[in-house]
């Protein structure tokens, strides 16, 4: 008989032991998970901040005034730009002893780069 | 004895029944997979959703988007000694209107603000003073990254955060209750086209003194203008302290008599009509005399012009002859057709109505023909012009960006060889005519110049002009449209005082086109125009 009771009351401890641990574990779990929701709509925010922080500092005016300051760069000329498949299948591409920039060119470009000057934007012929 | 020995058996039976069964849920709940056994165990994250969605350029950049802020106000029942603490204020927030902010204070509200929307620095600042009775009240500020840059299109909002102008205004209850949180408003625009245009017709303007500026870049095959730019303009972010000057939309509210650029339309439905051939020529010896009215050449030529001619050196007196043969009743059913006599659809609201004469005379039909006695918006003429080259379809402009491959339903005016000639005769202009300057090597540009006497009292202002011009490029296959329009330039020593469309308007539109067409993709060309040789061969002086 003794024995029986002893054991029912040990079971009954441990139970109420792991019963009493669990619920401590989903508090804690609740409150970690409130807090990260709280620091994801946090981060919602900011990110809508850095976004637009991103925007204003890619903004083209301001880039073109930083690239007036500190950067030899021109707009990009119609030179610069060959389509390959056009350079590949011109058949009557000039051989020999070519830069690379010159070879991948059509001829025609090639021609008309000699005599034209490209424009630059907010640069040259102020008054 | 007995007795009490089997209650208390059934009482601890009772017992450990009970914890059995706890243990056995919690063994079960244990092993069971999260998920399956019912959605309610799974919280979702939680978005953040502001008051106004943002609005987007073609690319994604961001043009308008909502940033947390907050805004300062009072309780005056709780606030101790106003004076001192209106006087701290005023040191954090300098343009404070002390003694009005002092009268709210001591009457009996409960809630008086203070200060809407703060810098994080000043509510920094004003946390530090630690005044009791004032609060913060999380608001949201509607912020324009790009200042001035879209300062029509996209318009702006008062301090409740209603659209007043603009994007913001037309989509007022769209950008209110959007679908999702991500359920963007993605405009046509694209920001490093409209800065090239705004940059461009800053420096024109700034050349020639010119009084304003319009400006446009439209895809022609589908309606979407990528640009739109007026000058002066204002920056959206303080909205507040704009002029009215500063906030009227020349480009799609003001109407103007845009002149030669109209001849683009004259000889476009001359063709269509059967009216005309490229062939055909007429007298441009002397000044046409109407009733009272003399109708000059700008470029006078003072011999007989072929129609490509009278193209290309922009002749009043061939095209208001031209005119007289296509017929008032034709002519008007073609500015019709082209949207002229109707507001245009686009999704602002900062629309103009064109002018026209109610009764049409002759003289109506000729001044017509080179683009004086109807007024238009440069939005109206860009579409118009886009139709007589895109294969003869006039498409509405539109703001809103739909996805790649949509176009907008347009409807068939000109007819596809029309189209073809039209293309031809713009890109004769660019190389043997009037605009000259807007040509851009390996982009195959074609245009049209105007420069119209502005209206005065009564009589037409011979030094006050409207000078534009239209590029088209690359015009074997046209795929943008560069309109720019400036009001009242001043010809400089460099342009020997001219201040016609191809002296002031035709540069910027060049310079415009070099710098947009490699970042849209055209590539550059060595072919030169289908049909252009043939043209080229109607124009006598060509050398």
């Amino acid at each position: 008989m003794k024995p029986r009771i002893f054991h029912g009351i040990i079971l009954s401890l441990m139970a109420g032991a792991a019963l009493f641990y669990l619920k401590y574990t989903v508090e804690q779990k609740e409150t970690q998970l409130t807090e990260m929701q709280a620091q994801y709509l946090e981060d919602q925010k900011a990110l809508r901040v850095l976004k637009a922080e991103w925007a204003y500092l890619n903004s083209p005016p301001y880039l073109q005034e930083l690239t007036r300051k500190y950067l030899t760069v021109r707009p990009l000329g119609y030179t610069q730009v060959a389509s390959w498949v056009e350079s590949a299948s011109s058949t009557h591409l000039p051989l020999g002893p070519l830069t690379y920039a010159s070879k991948y060119r059509l001829p025609a470009i090639r021609e008309v780069a000699a005599t034209a000057s490209i424009p630059t934007p907010g640069r040259d012929d102020e008054p | 004895m007995e007795t009490v020995r089997n209650r208390l058996m059934v009482a601890v039976f009772l017992f450990v029944a009970a914890f059995l069964l706890l243990s056995a849920r919690m063994v079960g709940l244990g092993f069971s997979p999260v998920g399956q056994s019912g959605e309610h165990w799974t919280r979702g994250l939680p978005a953040y959703q502001a008051k106004r969605v943002d609005i987007l350029d073609r690319n994604g950049v961001v043009l308008a988007t909502n940033l947390e802020t907050s805004s300062l106000y009072a309780d005056p029942k709780k606030v101790q000694n106003p004076e001192a603490a209106v006087r701290k204020l005023a040191g954090v927030l300098p343009d404070l209107a002390v003694g009005n902010l002092l009268a709210r204070l001591k009457s009996d509200k409960r809630f008086v603000w203070v200060r809407r929307k703060l810098t994080p620095q000043q509510i920094y600042q004003v946390n530090a003073l630690g005044l009791p009775g004032f609060f913060f009240q999380a608001e949201e500020q509607r912020v324009y990254p790009h200042g001035p840059l879209f300062a029509h299109l996209v318009g702006y909002v008062d301090i409740d955060g209603r659209g007043l102008g603009g994007i913001e205004y037309n989509f007022d209850e769209r950008l209110k209750n959007p679908l999702d949180a991500d359920d963007n408003l993605v405009l046509s625009f694209d920001v490093r086209v409209q800065h090239a245009l705004r940059d461009e017709m800053e420096r024109a303007v700034r050349i020639f003194q010119a009084k304003a500026a319009a400006g446009i870049v439209l895809d022609v095959n589908n309606g979407e203008v990528l640009a739109m730019v007026s000058l002066p303009d204002f920056d959206p972010n303080f909205a507040g302290r704009a002029s009215a000057d500063q906030i009227f939309n020349r480009a799609t509210n003001g109407v103007y008599e845009l002149g030669s650029v109209f001849k683009t339309l004259t000889v476009a439905m001359g063709l269509d009509s059967g009216a005309i051939t490229l062939a055909d020529g007429y007298d441009a010896t002397k000044p046409l005399k109407v009733a009272s009215y003399t109708i000059t050449d700008d470029h006078p030529k003072a011999r007989y012009l072929t129609v490509p001619e009278i193209f290309i050196y922009s002749s009043n007196i061939g095209a208001a002859q031209m005119a007289l043969d296509i017929g008032a009743e034709t002519q008007q059913a073609y500015f019709e057709k082209l949207g002229l006599f109707t507001a245009p659809f686009i999704e602002i609201t900062e629309v103009g109505r064109p002018i026209y004469p109610a009764y049409w005379r002759d003289i109506n039909t000729m001044t017509a023909a080179y683009g004086h006695g109807i007024a238009i918006s440069p939005l109206q003429l860009a579409s118009a012009v886009a139709a007589t080259i895109n294969g003869g379809y006039l498409i509405p402009a539109t703001l809103v960006h739909e996805g790649e491959g949509f176009r907008m339903p347009g409807k068939k005016v000109f007819s596809p060889e029309v189209s073809e000639q039209m293309r031809a005769l713009m890109r004769l202009t660019v190389i043997e005519g009037t605009g000259r300057q807007a040509d851009v090597p390996g982009y195959l540009v074609g245009g049209k110049t105007g420069t119209a006497e502005k209206p005065g009292e009564g009589v037409y202002q011979k030094h006050a002009t409207l000078s534009s011009f239209v590029g088209v490029f690359p015009m074997d296959r046209p795929r943008y449209l560069v309109l720019v329009v400036l009001d009242e330039p001043v010809g400089t020593k460099e342009t020997f005082n001219f201040s016609g469309g191809g002296w002031v308007a035709a540069p910027p539109v060049g310079r415009v086109i070099a710098r947009i067409a490699p970042i849209l993709g055209v590539e550059p060309l060595a072919n030169e125009v289908r049909g252009y040789q043939e043209v080229a061969l109607l124009v006598s002086d060509i050398p």
